[in-house]
């Protein structure tokens, strides 16, 4: 299921493209799994079909999906989150919200966090790598 | 004359009513559902609204099946020269237009809500019932071409060319005018059966392609409607195809009772043991088939209470 704001400040098609791509990254949506119809998803979203068609080719050009005629629209293998991650994930989910954290406030402290993990630190050996948790 | 008359008329009716169908469901205000936080449920009002549209598509596709009907068995009767061939076509023809209207009527309108949610499973025409509900008609579609095939093989023209007799040797002339379904006949029951599977799977495909229900919390009640039109239009379109399945195996059964009570050659048993049980076999699809539409049109007037049921919470809120 995925929603959609018509009043919110990001654009209708970022929005579909987003939910999509977090889906189908965090595994929810299956490789192979078929998408809706351009027409569904625009009839049930109350958007123009062009709108999804949009999104649609966007994650196509990502790579997460792929169309054909036939087929219709499949989720394509290999986009998941590694397992770590996916792990990750649902521990600091599973904390926000026992703590009450909306989830902008979570995604503010992983924002907060990103580039500080991101900042260079030297190995024993000389060498510089990320620096990991 | 008199049928094209009365189709012609049906047309116009029905042209007039999806018109008005649809300048009423652009006039209406818009359906408003809540969606805000401080609601757990959609609102009575709201459901109710858009399950009543639900209800009125299948109770108009049905009731214009029977009013088309009778229109139709009327002018029919009138056809004394095609030898009952009208009134062989009025049953598919009927409930077809009734389909039709079904398909052609628009959905409920929604207001433009802030937010709308969507699933992300295709809607298929055959997602909204078991699978034996899709192939037993399918099935007794094909069963019913082939028994037409059988009786055109076993047919022989009258004096005008029109293959309408029993292909049999030796036949009494007295018996041997009477109407047995064969090309004269087939041709135009299996066109209209090819008409019939047509206006059912573009009914179905219009009710896979109505827009779902915007808010997240309606989804079963949005199911749920879905599964009981699927069941309506499958149930007139199986009730009007068993309805002329039986119909023509009566007048098959007619045909070899009558001939094999004066015919003197070695068959004559075993075509009289065909004839009663393709009579019998006839009256218990036309009861069958009659029985089927009754449940449609039972179903069509329940889609509104069956959804409460399904949705039982809703039904609290004002």
């Amino acid at each position: 299921m995925i929603t959609v704001n018509h009043h919110g400040p990001v654009p209708p098609f970022e929005q579909i493209r987003e939910q999509l791509g977090d889906l189908i990254r965090s595994g929810t949506l299956n490789s192979g799994h078929r998408l809706p119809s351009i027409r569904q998803l625009a009839g049930d979203l109350r958007l123009a079909a062009g709108t999804v068609a949009r999104a649609y080719t966007e994650l196509e050009s990502a790579g997460l999906i792929t169309t054909s005629r036939t087929a219709g629209t499949r989720v394509c293998a290999g986009h998941g989150f590694a397992e770590e991650v996916q792990h990750a994930a649902d521990s600091f989910a599973t904390a926000a919200q026992r703590n009450g954290l909306t989830l902008e406030e979570a995604l503010g402290a992983v924002r907060t966090q990103w580039p500080l993990n991101s900042e260079p630190v030297d190995d024993v050996d000389g060498t510089q790598r990320p620096r990991t948790a | 004359m008199k049928l094209l008359a009365a189709l012609a008329v049906i047309a116009a009716l029905a042209l007039v009513i999806t018109a008005a169908a649809s300048w009423v469901s652009r006039r209406r205000k818009p359906l408003a559902i809540t969606t805000g936080k401080s609601s757990t449920v959609p609102a009575r009002s709201a459901i109710d609204r858009a399950m009543l549209g639900a209800q009125l598509k299948a109770v108009a596709a049905v009731g214009f099946s029977i009013a088309t009907f009778v229109a139709l068995f009327r002018a029919a009767i009138a056809f004394s020269g095609m030898l009952g061939l009208p009134l062989a076509l009025v049953s598919g023809l009927s409930v077809s237009a009734g389909l039709l209207l079904f398909s052609a009527l628009p959905s409920t309108k929604l207001s433009a809500q802030p937010t709308a949610s969507a699933t992300l499973t295709p809607r298929r025409p055959w997602s909204f019932g078991s699978r034996s509900n899709f192939i037993v008609p399918a099935a007794i579609a094909a069963i019913y071409i082939a028994f037409l095939m059988v009786t055109g093989l076993t047919s022989a023209p009258d004096g005008k060319g029109r293959y309408r007799l029993l292909d049999l040797e030796n036949v009494p002339s007295t018996v041997a005018t009477t109407s047995y379904p064969g090309w004269y006949y087939g041709v135009p029951l299996i066109a209209v059966t090819v008409v019939l599977a047509g206006s059912v799977v573009l009914a179905l495909r219009r009710i896979s392609t109505t827009a779902a229900l915007p808010d997240p919390r309606m989804t079963s009640l949005d199911r749920k409607w879905r599964e009981i039109s699927t069941r309506v239009v499958l149930r007139l379109g199986t009730g009007a195809l068993l309805g002329y399945f039986g119909g023509t195996a009566l007048a098959a059964a007619r045909a070899m009772v009558s001939i094999a009570g004066v015919w003197d050659e070695s068959g004559k048993g075993s075509l009289l043991g065909l004839g009663v049980t393709s009579a019998a076999v006839g009256a218990v699809l036309v009861g069958v088939g009659a029985m089927l539409v009754v449940l449609a049109g039972k179903d069509a007037l329940s889609i509104r209470e069956k959804t409460r049921v399904a949705c039982p919470e809703a039904a609290l809120t004002p």
